[in-house]
């Protein structure tokens, strides 16, 4: 309790961000009221802006401000590829990387049958329909290596196959810099098990 | 508390802070808990790959609070790979394991065989006796066995000739028409399902839907997303 309503309701609300307990939602919603009102007035306009504009892109799924994102309505980009990720952020290093001129398709989410995430809680239906109208030739699955990445990407495989369109998934292995001495052992086997042919 | 080289699974791990996760773990000795894995999602961190579900380990940990400190892990040996359907089964076993056991609740039994479980999910064509099994030691360990000991009217031996239906919390129960119905089950199933052994094709499918109703009664409203996935993988 701290003496004002909207404090505590301040509070209450700060505790949706992901991370944030009560002891910190208290913290911040005290620092702001005490010490950085003009902060917290600009978090307020930044919110309700960003609120307003914000919206998923109609082909792609990904945060944009038109109907179209910049990816999706470029014509330099190449439509017969389309890249699914999870997040924005992962399609974001994908772009960093520089290599990828195709499409993508962003799910917002990952499988998480503890969580209770099912397909209905991602953006599959979406993707189906962009399968169903447009023409790809191969669909590259990126999800995490994690266990609910690899679910997800099993998922995916399974509605995608139907399709006869090419899938392929991201190499695993050694990461550049690595060092077979200190690399965990389930990598190192992975590399093994994928590994390539450079010569015949 | 200090807590050392206990046998553990992560069941889910969270992201917490920019470098860390809470995980969830089942452990033989304490049941069910979270821990604060500190660090472990650092680009340098020994743990990123190990805390991961299906995989058998050992962990150290130390604190009061809700959320102790995890100071250790090590693979307990080898690594279960679990894919397609496979890991969509580890998903059941550890969604079964989240809903129905409540946190510092210890069930070692089950995770005798959870790590038996773990381990034979690898096989693929072992799939659907590794559940039941698992399903039918889940429900005695919490406290719902099934009791398939004998007709709960007659107090008669199950015969394994005959068909019977089951009465939720009470037993086992002869069924004299026509074994046509989907909630009648033969004798001998229950007699194999009760004592462990193998069971043919049409007894798992019988089994099946006898623990599925037993498991509908505790799970209450929850969904299992594993089992949608689960359909989903067999579709084609």
């Amino acid at each position: 309790m701290s003496g004002s309503k909207a404090i505590d309701e301040l509070r209450e609300a700060l505790k949706c961000l992901p991370g944030v307990g009560p002891r910190t939602a208290q913290r911040m919603s005290f620092y702001l009221m005490e010490r950085d009102r003009e902060g917290a007035a600009e978090i307020a306009a930044r919110l309700l802006d960003a609120l307003e504009k914000v919206r998923f892109c109609d082909r792609c799924n990904t945060f944009c401000e038109t109907d179209l994102c910049d990816i999706c309505s470029s014509v330099k980009r190449d439509k017969s590829l389309m890249c699914v990720v999870e997040t924005p952020v992962d399609l974001e290093a994908m772009e960093q990387s520089g290599v990828y001129e195709g499409l993508y398709f962003v799910l917002m989410g990952q499988l998480s049958p503890l969580d209770g995430v099912g397909p209905d809680k991602l953006g599959i239906d979406k993707m189906v329909k962009l399968l169903n109208s447009d023409e790809f030739e191969e669909i590259i699955i990126a999800t995490n290596l994690t266990a609910e990445g690899e679910v997800t990407a099993e998922y995916l495989q399974d509605l995608i196959r139907p399709y006869g369109i090419v899938i392929s998934r991201l190499a695993r292995g050694v990461p550049i810099g690595g060092e077979l001495e200190y690399m965990d052992q389930r990598t190192v086997g992975q590399a093994m098990r994928d590994r390539r042919r450079v010569s015949v | 508390m200090r807590v050392k080289n206990i046998p553990a699974y992560v069941l889910i791990n969270r992201p917490f802070g920019e470098t860390s996760w809470i995980i969830e773990v089942f452990s033989r000795e304490y049941g069910r808990l979270a821990l604060m894995a500190k660090g472990a999602r650092a680009k340098k961190s020994k743990y990123r790959g190990m805390l991961q579900p299906f995989q058998p380990l050992v962990m150290s940990w130390m604190g009061r609070g809700e959320i102790p400190i995890l100071t250790g892990a090590e693979t307990a040996g080898g690594f279960n790979e679990l894919v397609g359907q496979s890991m969509i089964c580890g998903f059941y076993v550890n969604e079964l394991i989240y809903r129905l056991l409540a946190r510092h609740d210890p069930h070692r039994l089950l995770f005798d065989q959870y790590t038996i479980a773990m381990d034979r999910l690898q096989s693929p064509e072992e799939l659907h006796s590794v559940l039941r099994a698992f399903e039918f030691i889940i429900l005695r360990e919490t406290g719902y066995e099934l009791r398939l000991d004998c007709d709960f009217e007659s107090g008669k031996a199950i015969q394994d000739g005959a068909h019977y239906r089951y009465v939720n919390g009470r037993g086992a129960v002869l069924f004299n028409g026509a074994p046509a119905r989907e909630d009648v089950y033969s004798g001998y199933m229950l007699r194999a399902l009760a004592s462990g052994n193998t069971l043919d094709d049409k007894s798992l499918g019988q089994a099946k839907l006898l623990l599925r109703v037993q498991l509908s009664h505790l799970l209450g409203r929850h969904d299992i997303v594993s089992r949608t996935l689960y359909q989903a993988s067999c579709r084609e």
